[in-house]
């Protein structure tokens, strides 16, 4: 009889719920998707029908309920926290304790009122065990190092472990409140962004500046240990006691006030980000060479939300330390809900491992698939024209509107899982186009013009582009261009701030970041069939290898889940086409049999 | 902060009406024959009997009853959290950490200088069994 287990993780920030039927993971979802609610940290009713519905079952069937963290160590961490803080934590704890006293420190009754049928147990699982669980149990490893490093889980910022079959042990931690991933969203604050939501623009900012104040910040604000850990210098920050994460003698130090939302981005923020950035790839860097040293252990898993940080996971992997390495793609606390269910499968109830051991995050669509006759449906009820196609004909007929200069919205299959969109809910566009990413950031993603975009790239030719020689499907590595696909570099050198935008780097501008470094996503016709489809026509045509991938949502609002928040989105943009499962709708303009567009090779722009 | 929830539910409102009508009334006969306070007593009676009301004739007053009661109770509530939140931070956070403090309390490793003579911030992490999974400590 098959054993299923819900995971769950809530109530700090990007909850969700995952379902995990005798050691395979069914469905997983997080809660903003279905509550449109960026971030949403509220119990994940929604993500927990969804998983249920999936798997048609009820509350009253599940065997296990697993959740990612333990509240009580985490409260204690809070109370320890405001009594060394005695005369300054008030308006931290005034806003905490009515939460923790109605939600955090009832989180059993708060799943009996949810799940409603439920008589099983409820597991907990140490913070840091879910995140180590989520990445070392979905790889293909038999053996592996685990490294998680997060802002903070009960009392641990960072952890190394190794896990074994199916067994994980965490060996060292380091801990609150000395945290990588805290700092990282300190700085993050100071430059104006959202905490916990919007670190990776801090990654995409720091191309564009020089470290100028990395050897201020190791000598007064961060001492980087040997092994990766580290100190920090609590006179800067408040995040231990009070509301916010910084202190005004950050701003005193690096000479200038944080930077408001709606203020511009100067230079000195570029540089303030490259800084911090810098500080981070090196703490990361050995983290990762202290794992190998703890463990010996020739593949590393990482997990945690500066796992996200690909920059990092890309200067380790070039670091050669180990054969392989695995991320997981919901490093983040979503993934804790993963980590949770699979932990209590293998070690609660004692269960192996599959064999032969494969990914398990079957490419991160484990949300709601999009049906095509309800899309039909919902089409036709708003008097709205599409055209059909066949699954065959589409990914040509795709790859075509793109070549034509194109920006396609595409909402069909399951859901990721995740924060990254990997070809399900998707943006896809040109990325020989220049044109391209300010064109998407400016007019369909309403957002900031520095900011990135990633190709999907065929795993088969990935090998030209980048000295990568592993997988990267979930878009986690960021890894430099090849020498002989970089253009104009001396003219480059030149540029400072966001002149860098306007300068041609390569043959692929819209994907090639200001330092000539492009985040990764390989699609291979086993994980990603019908991706994979889009790209292979798309090379066909133009004979690139890939297409710009980026989420599809706007500025400020969670990826799209459904048919109608596609739609939604697609009206209020700039998209041309909307691929929903296999019908497709057109703005007026848009020519359908447009030809290919031409662009030079890199070849042939250095002649 | 958990809120009262507005929307209907009449047989959750009718078993809280009866709920309130019982606990005040308990309430009301103790503060009236063994603290003899009067006043305090024929307040909270009333209260009680509100209650009733709303019980006994849900069907009739017993949404609007609810409501008023609800909304009533936010609004002392919005008064008297912040008042009992701060006593619970006088008493417990301020004299205790205080006192903590004193003693050298030092579980965050505040002192910059001293952590920076350290060679590593790393400690042995706890080992977890598996009736660990059954706590939430």
């Amino acid at each position: 009889m098959a054993t299923t287990i819900l995971g769950i993780s809530a109530f700090y920030h990007d909850s969700a719920a995952c379902l995990v039927r005798n050691g395979e993971i069914i469905a997983a979802a997080e809660e903003e998707r279905f509550s449109r609610v960026k971030g949403d940290s509220r119990f994940p009713r929604k993500a927990v029908e969804f998983c249920l519905a999936q798997a048609g079952l009820t509350p009253a069937q599940l065997d296990a309920v697993a959740y990612y963290d333990k509240p009580i160590q985490t409260f204690s961490r809070l109370l320890q926290s405001y009594l060394e803080y005695p005369l300054s934590s008030f308006p931290s704890f005034r806003v905490s304790m009515p939460l923790w006293i109605h939600q955090k420190l009832k989180i059993p009754k708060l799943i009996d009122a949810n799940l409603s049928g439920y008589a099983g147990p409820i597991y907990f699982s140490r913070h840091h065990e879910s995140h180590a669980a989520s990445a070392f149990f979905c790889s293909p490893f038999e053996e592996a190092a685990l490294l998680v490093v997060d802002a903070v889980g009960e009392w641990a910022v960072t952890s190394i472990g190794e896990g074994k079959g199916n067994e994980l042990r965490l060996i060292s931690e380091s801990r609150f409140p000395h945290s990588l991933g805290l700092f990282y969203s300190a700085m993050t604050q100071y430059l104006g962004f959202k905490v916990n939501q919007d670190e990776y623009k801090v990654m995409g900012l720091a191309p564009y500046g020089e470290p100028k104040y990395e050897a201020l910040l190791r000598e007064r604000v961060i001492d980087l240990k040997k092994d990766g850990s580290l100190a920090l210098n609590l006179d800067y920050f408040q995040y231990p006691y009070g509301l916010q994460m910084i202190h005004p003698r950050l701003e005193e130090l690096l000479g200038r006030k944080a930077r408001a939302a709606n203020e511009p981005v100067e230079r000195f923020h570029m540089d303030v980000a490259a800084s911090a950035q810098s500080v981070t790839v090196e703490s990361m860097i050995r983290l990762a060479r202290a794992a190998k040293n703890m463990t010996g252990m020739k593949n590393l898993c990482l997990a945690g939300g500066v796992a996200l940080n690909c920059v990092g996971n890309g200067a380790i992997y070039r670091e050669g330390l180990f054969d392989d390495i695995y991320i997981q793609p919901a490093a983040g606390d979503a993934g804790g809900a993963i980590g949770a269910a699979l932990q209590t499968w293998h070690q609660v109830m004692v269960k192996p491992r599959p064999n032969p051991l494969r990914d398990m995050m079957q490419g991160a669509y484990l949300g709601p698939d999009i049906e095509t006759d309800g899309c039909k449906d919902y089409l036709r009820g708003l008097d709205c024209e599409f055209l059909e196609f066949s699954e065959e004909d589409l990914p040509k007929r795709i790859a075509a509107w793109i070549a034509a200069g194109y920006a396609i919205g595409l909402c069909r299959g399951r859901m990721e899982f995740g924060p990254r969109a990997l070809g399900a809910r998707s943006i896809l566009a040109d990325p020989r186009d220049p044109e391209a990413q300010s064109r998407i950031n400016l007019k369909i993603k309403f957002r900031e013009s520095f900011r990135p975009f990633a190709p999907m790239i065929l795993e088969e030719r990935v090998g030209e582009y980048f000295k990568l020689d592993i997988p990267s499907p979930y878009m986690l590595l960021v890894m430099p261009l090849r020498e002989e696909k970089r253009l104009n570099r001396e003219e480059n050198a030149g540029r400072e701030g966001f002149d860098k935008l306007n300068a041609v780097r390569s043959d692929i501008p819209a994907v090639t970041h200001v330092d000539y470094s492009v985040r990764v996503q390989t699609v291979n016709s086993e994980r990603n069939p019908f991706a994979w489809r889009v790209v292979k026509e798309f090379e066909a045509l133009t004979g690139c290898p890939m297409v710009v991938n980026t989420s599809f949502n706007v500025r400020g609002e969670p990826i799209v889940c459904d048919h109608e928040d596609a739609y939604y989105c697609f009206r209020m943009t700039g998209l041309d086409i909307l691929v929903l499962g296999d019908c497709v709708v057109v703005k007026p303009g848009v020519d359908l049999e447009a030809p290919p567009r031409e662009f030079a090779s890199v070849e042939a722009l250095s002649t | 902060m958990s809120r009262p929830d507005f929307y209907p539910n009449p047989e959750l409102e009718k078993e809280r009406l009866q709920q309130g009508f019982l606990i005040g009334a308990t309430i009301g006969f103790v503060v009236l024959f063994l603290l003899r306070w009067h006043a305090l007593a024929s307040v909270i009676f009333l209260f009680s009997f509100a209650h009733f009301i709303g019980w006994a004739n849900y069907d009739r007053v017993g949404r609007g009853i609810y409501v008023c009661l609800n909304a009533l109770g936010l609004a002392v509530g919005r008064l008297i959290t912040p008042i009992a939140l701060a006593l619970m931070y006088g008493l417990a956070i301020l004299f205790c950490g205080g006192l903590l403090r004193l003693f050298g309390m030092n579980r965050l490793e505040r002192d910059f200088a001293r952590c920076k003579e350290k060679d590593t911030m790393f400690y042995d992490a706890p080992a977890t069994q598996r009736g660990d999974f059954e706590r939430q400590s």
